[in-house]
């Protein structure tokens, strides 16, 4: 593991994120690290069709094959599976009292929620939140490095892969005493994948139909999302790009070919 | 794809309706925003006033989606500052883009824009809003938290409204949830697109127009 750790940990440095986007960090446009952009729009393609003939078609059969409140127990479980490992990201990332709600979460859901299928934690007032071990390396200072499209799981960056594969060991699915074969676990992940499929529906199909460029659409709100779970909030804010001052004119190559066609 | 979240649409909406979609809960950010910096009461109270104003035009005319429509669209030339976002949605080619163009511009991102709320105006479920504080950027320059609940919502979401000065009050500029500001997703959605026609902004203005004609006649 240890190996695995330094080795994913110095590809994302090597990533040669550039130290000028943090400074620049008022164009929104500078933010974006994206130099596989051609082969990353291929594998989005490529990920559009297994969607229209695989994924999106299995989500929404798993839609009208359970009812919403054994899809919602489902859900609970999935997230219960998930919260030893948030309890560890918490804890490396020094936050004690989230630490001890996820411990909590764990122990009360997986006793009271009956093997999580009840989530009785958060109406007893301790709220589900996520973490996990690519926002761990961000909060220690590594940077998001290239943006990444990985067919199946989406929109990602060479750190939260890197984070995904970690959380994958570290899953309690994986623990040695819980005798779980290969098949076990990939049965939960597709029951996963398919369940955030789902509840992703409605967004990615707005998206897809409002959008005029839905890859640079995904890749925006992905960075952001991630960006906002990494990044100290007063710095976020004053980040933000300004609403009277745009990013300087494109260079005069593009600016060259502008104008009606 | 779980990490994506339900943001972007939904913040479309809420734009327009204070918030009335389901999203997943955002636990960081808010609560650690509120005490980092000065508050702005007078940003908060606009956002909790026109919050209201919003969920009462929803509530008073349920079922009626031509009036909403209609109550919506003043509402929101009252409360957005529709030019500042439609010169902020261009990005670096705001710079570059002619006058023509960009009364062309401005003429479809307003009927885009519309359509993408409007089409869900009918999601509205009884959720409610409260502002729970704000950080100032500058004193013209406010971000107002808010949280919003009730309704279909199985966990309070926290969403952020960006609000500047503007003639003695206040104008929307953009919405965030989830992490994911609007305004900003759309900038970077346009300008790709515009980067990848080569800076050829009537492209982008052409597939709007595309886009609306198609929403009209759907």
């Amino acid at each position: 593991m240890r190996a695995v750790l330094i080795g994913l940990a110095g590809l994302a440095a090597a990533s040669l994120w550039p130290a000028a986007q943090a400074a620049a960090a008022a164009d929104p446009a500078a933010q974006i690290y994206d130099p596989w952009e051609h082969a990353n729009r291929a594998l989005y393609r490529f990920n559009d069709g297994l969607d229209r003939a695989i994924l999106r078609p299995a989500a929404l059969g798993y839609k009208r094959a359970v009812a919403r409140p054994v899809r919602a127990g489902v859900r609970n479980v999935l997230n219960n599976i998930d919260t030893p490992n948030t309890l560890v990201n918490d804890l490396l990332q020094g936050r004690v009292v989230l630490g001890g709600q996820s411990a909590a979460r764990f122990v009360i859901n997986s006793t009271v929620g009956v093997a999580g299928i009840f989530d009785v934690a958060s109406p007893l007032g301790i709220p589900a939140h996520d973490a996990d071990f690519g926002q761990t390396l961000g909060r220690w200072g590594l940077p998001p490095g290239p943006f990444l499209y990985v067919p199946v799981f989406g929109p990602t960056d060479l750190r939260d892969g890197a984070g995904r594969i970690v959380d994958g060991f570290a899953s309690i699915l994986s623990l040695h005493d819980l005798h779980l074969t290969f098949w076990d676990r990939t049965g939960v992940e597709v029951v996963d994948g398919v369940d955030s499929r789902l509840a992703l529906d409605s967004t990615l199909e707005e998206v897809k139909h409002t959008a005029t460029d839905p890859y640079a659409t995904e890749r925006s709100a992905y960075l952001q999302y991630r960006r906002s779970r990494v990044v100290d909030p007063k710095q976020a804010v004053d980040q933000l790009p300004s609403f009277d001052e745009p990013p300087p004119a494109p260079a005069p190559h593009a600016a060259a070919k502008s104008g009606p066609s | 794809m779980r990490l994506l979240s339900r943001s972007l649409f939904t913040a479309a909406l809420l734009i327009a309706a204070g918030g009335v979609l389901a999203t997943a809960p955002s636990p960081f950010t808010a609560p650690a925003l509120a005490q980092s910096a000065a508050r702005n009461a007078g940003a908060e109270q606009f956002v909790q006033t026109e919050a209201q104003r919003a969920l009462n035009i929803l509530t008073q005319h349920r079922g009626d989606l031509a009036t909403e429509k209609r109550l919506f669209r003043g509402f929101i030339d009252q409360v957005a500052d529709v030019p500042r976002i439609t010169y902020f949605v261009l990005g670096k080619y705001s710079r570059s883009i002619s006058p023509a163009q960009q009364h062309e511009f401005a003429a479809v991102f307003r009927e885009y824009a519309s359509n993408v709320y409007e089409s869900r105006l009918n999601e509205y479920h009884g959720e409610t809003l409260r502002v729970t504080g704000s950080v100032a950027r500058t004193p013209t320059d406010v971000i107002v938290q808010t949280q919003i609940s009730g309704g279909k919502l199985d966990q309070p979401v926290e969403v952020a409204w960006r609000v500047l000065a503007e003639g003695g009050g206040w104008k929307v500029v953009d919405v965030q949830v989830d992490g994911v500001w609007l305004a900003i997703t759309q900038q970077q959605d346009f300008v790709s697109t515009v980067d990848n026609a080569g800076g050829n902004i009537q492209l982008l203005i052409d597939q709007l127009k595309r886009q609306v004609a198609k929403d009209e006649a759907g």
